[in-house]
């Protein structure tokens, strides 16, 4: 057991080692008394509550930046605009979860029209991030997308609103402006607010 | 005062019956035996002491694996099992949810709910699924209300199809979010929550089915060798959204009681 508290602190090994001799050579009867005992245990114990292999406290860390603010700069809203869509198309081939729900709000969301864009009652929405998280992972991945273009924008900015029409390419399927996407301004960086796709009313 | 003539570090053999006049077997004196003896209390303090405050660090190396805070059935539960999600957290469950155990073996009857097993009588789900245990339960309340429980699980990917594909493949129109129960001892569990509707021939009314669903593995490293459990509970809507959510938040909170961060 000493020698086990020997390997678990940073108490010398030559204490260790005294010990053991000391044991080994003298007569049988030890009393627990004896100084180098005492004086070994003493230090065990002051090694055992020094800690010195303490629990790695977690370090503080900044939270990643989000929405276009994680992306390079851009010189004015609009472009900011364009390099989130790029990103959201980018991050989608690249299958890079993580990175791709930082462009999003907590309240976004994600709605299927269904090719009948005056029609909401058969549309299909994902309400919050852990719903798009879930339709991008379990719906868009597995079509692995070699291309996602966001072309043809149309943006409109209202403040610290966007609004934005696109015609999305997914491979070799085209929407004709068959996007409509929302931003958000928040802090200075703008982020996705919301999709509804399937706009183009079916051929 | 006797005294012997045996010196105080040559103790008699253990066989020895003699004793000296105080009665001591060990033939020491007094002042001997209470020097010895304070010292043995003091050495024994001291590797107590010393047990104590090494224990922490010892404890993986001595017993092999550190127990759970709570010493009781611990689980990470995820929207998830791919990738870890915001919403990891370590439940504390009132059954066991792991493929080292029976799934069967979670209650049938608790508060007001009492459930039979229901096994799935369409083989293909099965066969496409492949899972290595698959519980599915109805259970009912004094209400008449009732509660499908399935728990689905495998050491592979395959037998875990996201609820939604396999209800949008089969014609219904869901919606999709997350829902957070908050568990009677702390914490909260969140789950995918869908509301699923579909309308069936001949019927006038659509069907409803409202789905709260989450992952569970036995530890935090998630490897699929471990096994992976889905949870899933099944409900008609009773009331408004809020008031289906609260049945089946009544359901969860009898299998779970506590949710912390996990390696808490």
């Amino acid at each position: 057991m000493l020698i086990l508290f020997g390997i678990y602190s940073n108490v010398p090994r030559l204490l260790v080692y005294k010990l053991v001799t000391h044991l080994l050579t003298r007569p049988a009867r030890i009393s627990l008394s004896h100084p180098l005992l005492l004086l070994i245990a003493g230090c065990l114990l002051l090694a055992a509550c020094s800690n010195a292999a303490p629990t790695p406290q977690p370090t503080p860390t900044a939270a990643p930046l989000g929405g276009s603010c994680a992306l390079s700069a851009t010189a004015n809203a609009e472009e900011a605009i364009i390099a989130l869509l790029n990103a959201e198309g980018e991050l989608v081939v690249a299958q890079d979860i993580d990175p791709l729900m930082r462009l999003w709000i907590e309240e976004g969301k994600v709605v299927d029209a269904k090719n009948t864009p005056d029609n909401a009652d058969d549309d299909q929405m994902w309400d919050g991030k852990d719903a798009i998280r879930h339709r991008y992972v379990r719906t868009v991945f597995p079509g692995a997308p070699t291309l996602v273009n966001h072309g043809d924008e149309i943006i409109t900015i209202d403040g610290d609103r966007a609004h934005v029409e696109s015609t999305t390419t997914i491979g070799d399927e085209i929407a004709p402006a068959g996007d409509r996407w929302e931003m958000l301004n928040s802090d200075g960086c703008w982020y996705l607010a919301s999709l509804t796709y399937n706009l183009e009313t079916a051929p | 005062m006797a005294s012997n003539n045996t010196p105080p570090d040559s103790p008699k053999s253990s066989g020895d019956a003699t004793k000296n006049a105080t009665g001591n077997a060990d033939g020491l004196t007094p002042k001997q035996a209470l020097t010895t003896r304070r010292g043995f209390v003091a050495g024994l303090l001291l590797v107590g002491g010393a047990a104590v405050a090494y224990s922490p660090q010892l404890a993986p190396t001595l017993w092999g694996r550190v127990e759970s805070p709570a010493n009781t059935l611990a689980y990470i539960a995820d929207l998830d099992y791919w990738q870890r999600t915001d919403r990891e957290i370590q439940v504390i469950a009132k059954a066991r949810f792991d493929l080292d155990a029976e799934l069967t073996n979670v209650p049938l009857t608790f508060s007001d709910w009492k459930g039979e097993e229901v096994p799935e009588s369409n083989q293909e789900v099965i066969i496409l699924l492949d899972p290595e245990q698959y519980v599915q339960r109805l259970y009912n309340n004094s209400q008449g209300q009732y509660m499908w429980l399935s728990m689905i699980g495998g050491r592979s990917s395959q037998p875990f199809h996201a609820p939604d594909i396999c209800y949008d493949a089969d014609g219904w129109q869901y919606n999709l979010s997350s829902k957070a129960i908050p568990l009677e001892d702390g914490g909260e569990v969140h789950g995918l929550w869908m509301e699923a509707s579909k309308l069936f021939p001949g019927k006038e009314v659509n069907t409803e089915h409202i789905v709260f669903y989450f992952y569970l593995f036995p530890n935090q490293s998630r490897e699929l060798k471990d096994g992976i459990v889905l949870f899933k509970l099944t409900s008609s809507r009773y009331g408004s959204s809020e008031e289906t959510l609260g049945l089946h938040a009544d359901f969860v909170r009898h299998l779970f009681k506590r949710a912390q961060a996990p390696g808490v």
